[in-house]
């Protein structure tokens, strides 16, 4: 359903007079080259901490920013073409996103009932009177019942969990066919996750949603997602089904994020795979990988070429020259 | 032995909405040369205690009543002076939350831990300077880095930094609040394994308070689980993970998807966490129990042995 093409997304920053003089410009390359393919009620999981990218690329599917360069296909269209305003609307309509913070994008002088019925209304999607009856479906659909004792809510007076439910549920108002969550429990308690989780999963199957899901906690990728997608500084180093890559990473950079993860099990302290540290600003340039400097397998080839992704085994792909 | 015993801690919050009561009638001990992990969610007090073991609380909180017993004594019966000058730093450094945002920007790292040394330890600041380097080295960071500003570091530097300051009047005893929250995966595990391995060095006694249950797993010996201002089960922690007896703790573990094992289904805890001005009577927890009875909205558990070593409230033990 959704395919992309060598995204980038390229920031530039102000140069010094010396630089100017020389015409040398200096980027910040957020987004730097990245594919892949979702398929129809397929979730794929963009993982990587923060600064690899993840987030700006979900933006850039959804044409929240505009791109350096590269293509977006959605059911076949090129969605970073379209420039007639309704059907950029229309395809609006389509393709959604669950926002990562309750506390920010929630409107704070609207009511529950104001915040819910904006979109019905935007795309008149049901008529006046209809409209108090979907927003009390909606609620019950997110759990939070009876419904008519939040209508009349504003933000601040409902708990984290409690906010996060309406973001979850207000895209889907639209009948989405596409959503792109954005760290959508990363804010919320911990005993809060799951219910969010599970909510997530359950509406995804009811309405057969194809989903992009962004998160540096690849535990809850694992729980979440089909396939996985491993960032680092702006491309993606490793992908394949779940299983695969977090089962068995084979990317020094996969491995060591996956063996960083703590296991909530005492009997299982496992060593961590480690990476050299270092200061790499996200503004230098480089030559090869992205990832030479902190690899303990580096070697001299990979200073001086990058490697391309490359399928290793049934879908599993990896940027790496040592990829045996 | 126990290194620090506390009894009966409680810490309430006077607010014109009502008292807040964060910490309720709470007991723990730390051994000697163990690592104590206290896990709960926000609000279920663990903040709340580790500031009232450094005598942090102010108004409109107040530390109501109990006892700390450091080696026998009780500090909460210590002046203000005497924890200023004797305990704070010297015998208990505290790690706080978001610590690397703590750090003051205008003044050198350097500086800033070797501070503690000058005023403690009565070393002079070149001395100090110097032992400030050492321990920069001994947290994995170059000893020459004690000149920079702490906005010349990441994120992972900076709270490296900070356990160099909390070390830096060798204390018999630290306490870290959430250390590896807003760090990046790796970055967490590098600090994790810094901990652990200046723990097993020195043979220094922490607190670690998470709500990250994986953390604890991987780096603590004991646990202590709190809800609602209270401590619900506490013991060795492998005992808390492959018998948790409190229905809490149970839910809790049920709660963390993990990478590895089985992929399964895992549950929410219903209901939300409890308003702690006015929370539910008898167990806290009971509103949200599945295991429920009558009993446990009339009376609040006794914390009572339900194994070796290991301690739970719950009526249905």
């Amino acid at each position: 359903m959704l395919t992309v093409r060598d995204l980038k997304k390229w920031f530039q920053i102000r140069s010094s007079i010396k630089d100017t003089i020389l015409r040398k410009t200096h980027y910040v390359k957020a987004v730097d080259g990245v594919s892949f393919d979702v398929r129809k009620g397929e979730t794929l999981g963009l993982v990587g901490e923060s600064g690899s990218g993840k987030t700006t690329t979900a933006r850039l599917v959804l044409r929240l920013v505009p791109p350096s360069g590269g293509e977006v296909y959605f059911r076949g269209r090129n969605v970073l073409s379209i420039t007639d305003k309704n059907e950029l609307r229309q395809l609006r309509r389509k393709m959604q996103i669950i926002f990562q913070d309750p506390y920010e994008y929630l409107p704070p002088r609207k009511t529950v009932q104001e915040i819910l019925a904006e979109p019905l209304k935007l795309y008149s999607i049901v008529s006046e009177d209809e409209l108090a009856n979907k927003v009390e479906e909606a609620l019950e659909m997110v759990e939070l019942t009876p419904p008519r004792t939040f209508l009349g809510k504003y933000p601040h007076e409902l708990s984290g969990g409690q906010r996060q439910r309406i973001l979850v549920v207000r895209p889907l108002l639209l009948d989405p066919e596409f959503i792109v969550a954005d760290e959508p429990v990363s804010m919320v308690d911990v005993s809060i996750r799951i219910g969010i989780l599970n909510l997530f999963l359950r509406l995804r199957e009811k309405y057969n949603l194809t989903c992009l899901f962004i998160t540096h906690d690849l535990a809850i990728a694992r729980y979440v997602c089909d396939q996985v997608a491993v960032m680092y500084m702006g491309k993606i180093v490793e992908k394949g089904p779940t299983e695969s890559v977090i089962g068995d990473p084979v990317h020094p950079y996969a491995k060591a994020l996956i063996s960083a993860v703590p296991v909530p099990d005492p009997r299982d302290r496992n060593p961590v795979v480690s990476m050299k540290e270092t200061l790499a600003r996200p503004t230098d340039t480089f030559s090869g990988c992205r990832f030479h400097p902190r690899c303990i397998f580096a070697k001299d080839i990979c200073s001086r070429e990058e490697p391309e992704l490359r399928e290793i085994s049934k879908e599993h792909s990896v940027a790496c020259h040592f990829d045996a | 032995m126990a290194l620090l015993r506390i009894q009966d801690l409680t810490t309430y919050f006077f607010m014109k909405q009502g008292t807040v009561k964060a910490v309720d009638g709470v007991d723990l001990h730390l051994n000697s040369g163990r690592v104590l992990g206290v896990a709960g969610e926000s609000g279920s007090g663990k903040s709340t205690m580790a500031y009232s073991i450094m005598r942090l609380i102010r108004p409109p909180g107040r530390i109501v009543k109990g006892e700390i017993l450091l080696e026998g004594r009780d500090i909460l019966r210590l002046s203000d002076e005497q924890i200023r000058k004797d305990i704070r730093w010297e015998r208990i450094s505290l790690i706080f939350q978001g610590a690397m945002n703590a750090l003051n920007p205008l003044i050198t790292v350097g500086n800033q831990i070797a501070e503690p040394i000058i005023v403690h330890e009565g070393l002079d600041k070149r001395d100090a300077l110097e032992k400030a380097s050492s321990l920069l080295g001994s947290v994995g960071i170059d000893p020459a880095r004690v000149n920079n500003y702490p906005f010349e570091l990441s994120g992972g530097m900076k709270q490296r930094i900070m356990i160099a300051m909390a070390m830096a009047c060798n204390p018999e005893i630290i306490i870290a609040d959430e250390p590896t929250t807003a760090l990046d995966v790796v970055v967490a595990a590098g600090i994790m394994n810094l901990i652990k391995d200046l723990q097993t060095k020195t043979g220094l006694s922490m607190i670690l308070i998470t709500h990250d249950l994986s953390v604890i797993a991987q780096t603590c010996h004991d646990v202590a689980i709190m809800y609602a201002g209270k401590v619900v089960e506490s013991g060795e922690v492998l005992s808390i993970f492959e018998s948790p007896a409190h229905p809490y703790t149970i839910e809790l573990i049920n709660a963390f998807p993990s990478i590895k094992g089985a992929k399964r289904e895992l549950k929410a805890i219903k209901g939300t966490p409890p308003d702690l001005i006015d929370p539910p009577s008898g167990c806290r927890f009971h509103p949200r129990c599945r295991f429920a009875k009558e009993i446990c909205n009339r009376k609040d558990p006794e914390f009572r042995e339900v194994g070796t070593n290991h301690f739970a409230a719950c009526h249905l033990l």
